[in-house]
């Protein structure tokens, strides 16, 4: 058991390797009443490819990360999300781009329920009933989010921006891919990916961690190894978007704007550079874009933009964006105003108060976030996939250059920009 | 924790201290009644004060201020409390303790004062404003599901205040002129009756000492008594209202007499828990997990109209289906044809969801609130024993003094796009 405790933050974290296979991570949070538990698979939407026992390459349909979600917790023909709640616990999951992730909260009986979460993501029980069941629930869902315009404004961004990528796929699959699915699919997927060495535990609230480690390393086995590997899509993608621009009319009563502006990761960047162009963007955008900015303001004041205006950075191993966008009578000045800003960006505006400024205010935003034990608990599986702690995060922010935000601003190329207005339909 | 009431002025303090933060949030209260229009200019002046003032003098310089006081962030929501109109400022700060700089406190003080007794306001930023607002209730027509609930509470609630949206009316924006604004400026800051709490690790003698000087309010009017009316439902004929979607959304009212504090008012509570409040409540089971109609469906008691709301979609084809399997399930509570397994279920939900209620700054503030005006200790032991002593028999006599009054559909049109 390694103990490190961060005196800045006044917190402390215990790692242990469960049967040295797996990272538990224990963040320890007094006077808390609930404790909260993630246990996460390197797998989402972006991932449908495997090697299975025979050393055979094979794609799953699209959408099987999301749901291999949904059958989890099924055993026997029956939810065990029941068992969770007779003993104090809220369950729950959710499917990323590149991560599924599943987690309670608990007010009592923790140990107990941190066990029954490992069985249900070690060892599930599909059945062909149960999939079959699922496939109405999850046209559903999709269903759904087909109502929403936005969810089809970001969709058809995502396609628009990207030539091959995963990315262009939906979280959820298309009806087709839904309807496809089949059992043996769902088990693949989950031996390939599942696998204890590649999942992470993280655990946030009150409890004795050597109780913790105790009761795991006697009580919770972990399945053998197998010959099911995981593997990328193999990506060729281009540094250009496939379509800079698209409109469509969709059911909305003001029009509404994306741009996104794409970036190539550099291959076989290291992870450490790689966080940190994560974070420098961040600053960038901050510093260029954000709502205390001078574009910002200007945009307000040519009624460009309104209060839904905002940015959102991406960076991860395969791909890398920003996305802004708001609602606005005007996309079309709203686009020309972004480019411009990003084009020629006027490097002297950005004085040393203002990079000063930025940064206190990642130090708070830091700050306020561990008073959330569900965001400390994503932020530190996000941030330990790099073996990078949490806690170290801020330093590493703050030992970012000023120099470092203008070169990187320089790279910014806005010909690889794409936007989508979705607009009102007309009458 | 601890929570110590204190008045001043006829201000009411809350101040909650425990060592579970690292941030300290301040909350301002400040109520009046309910109209839509005096909601509309509410919320446009609130959203005014929060946008500049005399020393910070536009967006930008505001928010840069904030961004340098370590993210604090100042918020301002209009929300409402059974017929009353609460303008709410919040100002969320990291603990002082982390800042070198020993005026961080005084200096995010400063903010809150200048945005509550230093306004600037001007004809540019009351257009913006009402040009937010009014981008805001269009963009309830794109989020179908968000849309729907509000055709739906239109027409449940005509006449009743639940209709009122604390935000105002899209059709009295327009109406709203600068001296209307300055005037309700002027009756919050000296009237409006005003709650203040304070939560996080702080000395407590000091914090009260210090917002009494920065936040001098002196004739505000007392507490109000009296939160909500009891006025009866009557059934109304189905509504089914269409537009291009790939799912129709459902929702079904049941109505009945049992409101906020009542002897019932606990077993309506676990009864509305056990039809749909969670992944094991009897609707969720029938309708999702057994009959595979719907992804999600969910039953909520509003205890200051005493109706329960039960909201759900599906395919156009299944809606019928849907209807009659919630009905049967009702009809089955109102027998106690239901297991004892269900209803513990329901009952850990309530007792997980109460607990952890009390790990969250907001939900504390808003605790203390529900302490002082309607009686419901600050206590978590109180609330889980009431949950806990509620019996099945009480469970299903509180179902048999509900009954149907309105079903409400914002369904596909014909034609329309298949649905999957």
């Amino acid at each position: 058991m390694k103990k490190t405790q961060y005196k800045t933050f006044r917190e402390t974290v215990y790692h242990f390797q469960l049967h040295g296979r797996l990272d538990v991570y224990l963040i320890q949070k007094p006077d808390y009443s609930k404790t909260y538990v993630t246990l996460s698979a390197p797998i989402g939407s972006i991932h449908r490819r495997y090697r299975d026992e025979k050393g055979e390459v094979k794609e799953a349909p699209s959408g099987a990360a999301h749901f291999l979600e949904h059958k989890i917790f099924e055993r026997d023909g029956r939810d065990i999300s029941e068992d969770f709640s007779l003993d104090e616990a809220q369950i729950n999951a959710f499917t990323e781009h590149h991560r599924t992730t599943y987690l309670f909260s608990a007010t009592n009986h923790v140990l107990q329920n941190v066990e029954r979460l490992f069985e249900a993501f070690f060892f599930p029980e599909f059945t062909d009933q149960g999939v079959e069941k699922e496939k109405n629930i999850i046209a559903e869902e999709l269903n759904m989010h087909l109502d929403d315009p936005y969810y089809e404004q970001y969709h058809t961004l995502m396609r628009n921006l990207y030539h091959f990528h995963p990315l262009r796929e939906d979280i959820l699959g298309t009806k087709e891919s839904i309807a496809a699915m089949s059992t043996a699919d769902l088990r693949a997927m989950h031996k390939a990916y599942y696998q204890p060495e590649k999942a992470t535990c993280v655990v946030v609230g009150d409890i004795d961690p050597y109780g913790l480690q105790e009761r795991l390393e006697q009580r919770v086995k972990l399945p053998e190894k197998t010959m099911f590997e995981p593997l990328s899509q193999p990506l060729e993608e281009p540094a250009h978007v496939k379509k800079p621009r698209e409109s469509k009319e969709l059911d909305v009563l003001l029009p509404s704007v994306l741009v996104g502006v794409k970036f190539l990761p550099e291959m076989h960047m290291d992870v450490k550079t790689r966080i940190r162009e994560r974070l420098s963007l961040s600053i960038l955008m901050s510093l260029l874009l954000g709502k205390s900015s001078d574009v910002s303001e200007a945009m307000l004041d040519a009624g460009e933009i309104n209060d839904t205006y905002g940015l959102d950075v991406a960076v991860e191993d395969s791909y890398a964006h920003v996305l802004i966008g708001t609602e606005t009578e005007k996309p079309e000045a709203f686009e020309a105003s972004l480019l411009e800003a990003l084009k020629n960006f006027p490097e002297a505006t950005i004085t040393d108060a203002d990079f000063r400024r930025i940064k206190n205010q990642l130090v708070g935003s830091f700050i306020h976030g561990l008073d959330s034990l569900e965001a400390l608990a994503h932020q530190f599986t996000e941030y330990i996939q790099y073996d990078i702690v949490f806690y170290d995060v801020v330093e590493i922010a703050q030992s970012i250059t000023k120099e470092e935000i203008l070169s990187l601003a320089r790279r910014l190329d806005t010909s690889n920009a794409s936007r989508f207005i979705a607009k009102p339909k007309k009458a | 924790m601890k929570l110590t009431i204190d008045k001043h002025q006829n201000v009411t303090y809350h101040f909650i201290t425990t060592k579970q933060f690292k941030s300290v949030q301040i909350t301002l209260r400040f109520f009046d009644d309910l109209d839509e229009k005096s909601a509309t200019v509410r919320h446009l002046m609130l959203s005014m004060l929060k946008a500049k003032n005399n020393r910070h003098k536009n967006r930008k310089a505001l928010s840069r201020r904030l961004e340098e006081l370590y993210d604090t962030s100042l918020s301002g929501v209009s929300l409402k409390l059974g017929d009353k109109h609460i303008n709410q400022f919040g100002l969320n700060l990291i603990n002082p303790d982390f800042v070198k700089n020993g005026r961080f406190f005084e200096d995010v003080l400063e903010v809150l004062q200048a945005t509550l007794f230093d306004p600037a306001f001007d004809e540019k930023t009351l257009r913006e404003e009402k040009q937010f607002l009014k981008d805001y209730f269009k963009a309830e027509y794109a989020n179908k599901s968000r849309y729907a609930a509000k055709r739906y509470r239109d027409q449940l609630f005509e006449n009743h205040p639940n209709r009122i949206n604390p935000l105002g009316a899209m059709e009295k924006i327009d109406e709203v002129t600068m001296e209307e604004i300055e005037a309700a400026y002027e009756r919050m800051v000296r009237k409006n009756p005003l709650m203040i709490s304070v939560v996080g690790d702080y000395d407590q003698a000091s914090m009260q000492e210090r917002l009494r000087r920065a936040l001098p309010f002196e004739t505000n009017e007392a507490l109000p008594k009296r939160f909500f009316a009891r006025s009866p439902f009557s059934e109304k004929p189905p509504v089914r209202e269409t537009m291009a979607l790939s799912q129709d959304r459902l929702f079904m009212t049941l109505a009945g007499d049992i409101y906020y504090g009542d002897d019932a008012y606990f077993p309506m509570v676990l009864l509305a828990a056990l039809l749909g409040e969670g992944g094991d409540s009897l609707l969720f089971r029938k309708v999702r997990e057994e009959a595979s109609l719907a992804y999600y469906i969910n039953a909520h008691y509003r205890p200051f109209a005493s109706i329960v709301s039960i909201h759900s979609a599906m395919k156009r084809e299944n809606i019928d289906k849907a209807k009659a399997l919630i009905e049967e399930t009702f009809e089955a509570v109102k027998k106690g044809d239901f297991s004892d397994r269900s209803l513990e279920l329901a009952r850990q939900y309530l007792i997980t969801s109460i607990k952890q209620s009390f790990d969250s700054p907001r939900n504390l503030s808003f605790i203390a609130l529900r302490h002082q005006l309607l009686s419901m200790p600050f206590d978590e032991d109180y609330m889980l024993q009431q949950i806990r002593d509620v019996k099945k028999t009480d469970v299903v006599e509180a179902a048999k003094r509900l009954r149907w009054i309105f079903t409400y559909v914002l369904g596909s049109e014909d034609d329309e796009k298949d649905a999957v």
